[in-house]
């Protein structure tokens, strides 16, 4: 239960995240950064796949976690699983994105990606004791 | 025949060996699963539709991502609703005026335009604190004067500001001939100007007397490279402004100051 609970927790947070970048995206607002790039990060081409920013898929996935944490069984445990390792996945492209091409880096993506790799550890855990 | 059984704690019997090692390689199928999901899925994305197609990114001068740049340009109507009027950009009731000196083939004022040009638009042009005023220069080369032309006869279209943007986003390799009819005619295009009547303009006294005029004022402030900077609060006479950093939060802070002084 305490497993789920952390899920549960952690898909909240990268849902905020996720939700404060959507949020800019469609606002059209900078972003409040420390880093100095996040705003070049933003607008890159990689902020965006097929014309929907990655932050809002972003918001989408973590509220799939966040429903699947509270759901018993083997199923729910691979389908986060699954969803978590797309997630951390893709956010290890994007983490190449910043240091290469991009070349800013954006701290709510590194944000991002600490709670989605924590993410990625918990299902993982969760559906080896799964039973 | 018993099972053999994992053992057991307080009388609870634990479940048959056999059936506890089947649960697990089951659950390492279902992890191999996911993880080969994961790995077909963002494959996918990256190949199809992940932006990593262009080349030219990763190999790109400072700023000049073009088609990054290109898409944001064109997507966010930045200067929507600011008025220009020449070369300058924003309300001519503006207490103080920041100069820019640029040159369309520098890198470092694609970066600035791409990076912080639209935060000093959003916290000091839109609020009416400051006006900002183009004024372009040619030193590096051939390419730098075709730009030049361009933005300048943009400027008497009152679009100046507009022009510019569009060609620092497509800003290409120094004097490689990226200034090219093509490209003006694009970014005139995509800055929502009379493209035509711009490229008809590009050498008219209008324009060479405007080139001059921008050489005079930065001889006589002492413009050593681009972009420099220079604020004017009348009735006193430019100041240059001591810049250490192009990025947006430490260039805003030191615009800031300068106006607070």
């Amino acid at each position: 239960m305490r497993l789920r609970v952390a899920l549960a927790a952690l898909a909240v947070a990268g849902a905020g995240i996720a939700a404060y970048l959507t949020y800019v995206h469609y606002a059209d607002v900078a972003p409040v950064c420390s880093t100095g790039g996040c705003e070049k990060v933003q607008t890159s081409k990689y902020a965006e796949l097929a014309g929907a920013p990655v932050a809002l898929l972003g918001v989408v996935a973590y509220t799939v976690l966040f429903a699947l944490a509270w759901v018993r069984g083997m199923a729910a445990a691979f389908a986060g699983t699954t969803v978590a390792l797309v997630g951390v996945a893709f956010s290890g492209y994007l983490l190449w994105a910043q240091l290469g091409p991009i070349g800013a880096i954006c701290q709510w993506c590194i944000g991002n990606d600490v709670v989605s790799a924590a993410l990625a550890a918990l299902c993982v855990t969760r559906l080896l004791r799964e039973t | 025949m018993r099972s053999v059984t994992t053992g057991s704690y307080g009388g609870k019997p634990r479940a048959p060996l056999h059936h506890v090692c089947m649960a697990r390689n089951a659950r390492l199928l279902l992890l191999l699963a996911a993880i080969g999901v994961a790995v077909v899925v963002v494959g996918a994305v990256v190949l199809v539709g992940g932006g990593g197609g262009n080349g030219n990114a990763a190999t790109s001068a400072p700023g000049s991502d073009a088609s990054s740049a290109t898409s944001r340009v064109a997507k966010r109507p930045l200067l929507a609703g600011i008025p220009q009027r020449g070369l300058t950009l924003g309300r001519a009731a503006a207490p103080a005026t920041l100069i820019e000196f640029a040159d369309p083939q520098c890198p470092y004022c694609a970066q600035w335009s791409n990076e912080t040009f639209p935060a000093v638009v959003r916290e000091f042009v839109k609020p009416g604190k400051v006006r900002l005023e183009f004024r372009g220069l040619h030193f590096l080369g051939p390419d730098s004067e075709k730009g030049l032309r361009a933005v300048l006869a943009a400027g008497l279209q009152n679009r100046a500001w507009n022009m510019i943007e569009q060609l620092y986003a497509r800003q290409g390799a120094e004097n490689s001939g990226w200034v090219n009819d093509d490209t003006l005619r694009e970014a005139g295009s995509a800055a929502g100007i009379d493209v035509e009547k711009m490229m008809a303009q590009r050498y008219s006294a209008r324009v060479s007397a405007q080139i001059v005029a921008n050489d005079n004022l930065a001889s006589q402030l002492g413009v050593r490279g681009t972009p420099t900077f220079a604020l004017v609060r009348p009735p006193a006479n430019p100041q240059p402004l001591e810049v250490g950093s192009l990025l947006p939060g430490d260039f805003t802070a030191t615009l800031s100051a300068a106006l607070g002084a």
